[in-house]
């Protein structure tokens, strides 16, 4: 097992809860907010990784977006987050649970929507997938590594590695990680426009 | 013109369309996990039938196009990759629904690879709602 502490200091108060493999189930609550944090709304899906789950939650955060926000710029920008990020778990889990949340909060009159997936990995690939993680948390210019991967991966067949930087090339979110021994969290999250105004026509 | 075959599967089409001057296959639907491996053939298929026929350039009508996953995308980035450094390129034509603002986001990255064969356009009729989420 990999006794690695938990890596990535951003993730402040985004995420605090964890997977109880023994049980085969998720001890999971909103994170510890700080006093001034609100959270208006919480969705946390548990589930077994299926590629045929995918679209289905990836659709599910969209329409919620949609719905809720009533703003298709950003629920297309979170469907794509929440497809790539579902995607991501399904693939490299070696457990079988994962999980995914969704969470809009406010704070100083700022209403955040983020989506966190956990997942355990085997310690072989969060080697890897800390080392590009790292890269696109930290980049300055999130397009110019998109398209530097994309040059990369062009003459590479049946290798895509292009979802979680196109979440913050193309979708312009906030990405950020921790991987605690052999559990890796990834959040992406961006400001939305409040949601109590945006019922407003 | 294009000797390819249709593919309709559950959630997306690939469709070769016979009109116009320009050789044109519609993409439509949910390109996501069900769709990688028939595009990645479709689009082989396509680029050898392109050079057989000395095309010059091919349409992509993506009107009806509601996600495409980034393992789709790479299919289209290998096959820009393939097309660019063949002796004898040809134009292709992204026909981008405006009223789908992902489209543009995800198709940009596209055309800087290879921006002299990669163009981007905006279709003129196109539908607005996006249908339910396909069943599985």
């Amino acid at each position: 097992m990999d006794a690695r502490n938990e890596t990535s200091s951003g993730l402040g108060d985004l995420c605090r809860c964890g997977m109880d493999e023994r049980e085969g189930r998720m001890s999971t609550r909103p994170s510890q907010p700080a006093s001034d944090k609100k959270i208006s709304l919480f969705i946390c899906l548990s589930f077994c990784p299926s590629e045929d789950l995918v679209s289905a939650i990836s659709q599910l955060v969209s329409d919620f977006c949609r719905i809720g926000l009533r703003d298709l710029d950003i629920s297309s920008r979170f469907h794509m987050a929440a497809h790539e990020l579902a995607e991501n778990i399904t693939k490299y889990s070696t457990t079988s649970r994962v999980s995914l949340e969704v969470e809009l909060s406010e704070r100083g009159g700022v209403h955040m929507l983020s989506v966190r997936t956990r997942n355990v990995a085997s310690p072989e690939r969060l080697v890897e997938v800390e080392r590009r993680l790292h890269e696109l948390k930290f980049t300055k210019d999130p397009v110019e590594l998109y398209d530097r991967m994309i040059e990369e991966s062009a003459p590479l067949e049946g290798v895509s590695g292009l979802g979680l930087a196109r979440i913050r090339a193309e979708g312009g979110l906030e990405f950020d990680y921790s991987i605690n021994g052999n559990e890796l969290t990834m959040v992406v999250q961006a400001p939305v426009p409040n949601p109590i105004q945006s019922k407003t026509p | 013109m294009l000797n390819l075959p249709a593919i309709r599967a559950n959630g997306f089409a690939l469709v070769p369309l016979a009109d116009g001057p320009t050789p044109t296959i519609k993409f439509s639907g949910n390109g996501d996990t069900e769709a990688i491996s028939p595009l990645d053939r479709f689009l082989k298929l396509l680029h050898k039938n392109l050079i057989d026929e000395n095309c010059t350039s091919v349409a992509v009508d993506l009107g009806e196009l509601y996600f495409m996953n980034s393992s789709c995308l790479k299919a289209f980035v290998s096959w820009i990759y393939k097309v660019n450094t063949t002796g004898r390129p040809y134009q292709i034509h992204l026909q981008m629904n405006p009223r789908q603002p992902w489209q543009r986001r995800s198709l940009e990255p596209l055309k800087r690879l290879a921006p002299a064969i990669v163009f981007l356009d905006e279709l003129a009729h196109v539908k607005t709602e996006m249908p339910p989420a396909p069943g599985r």
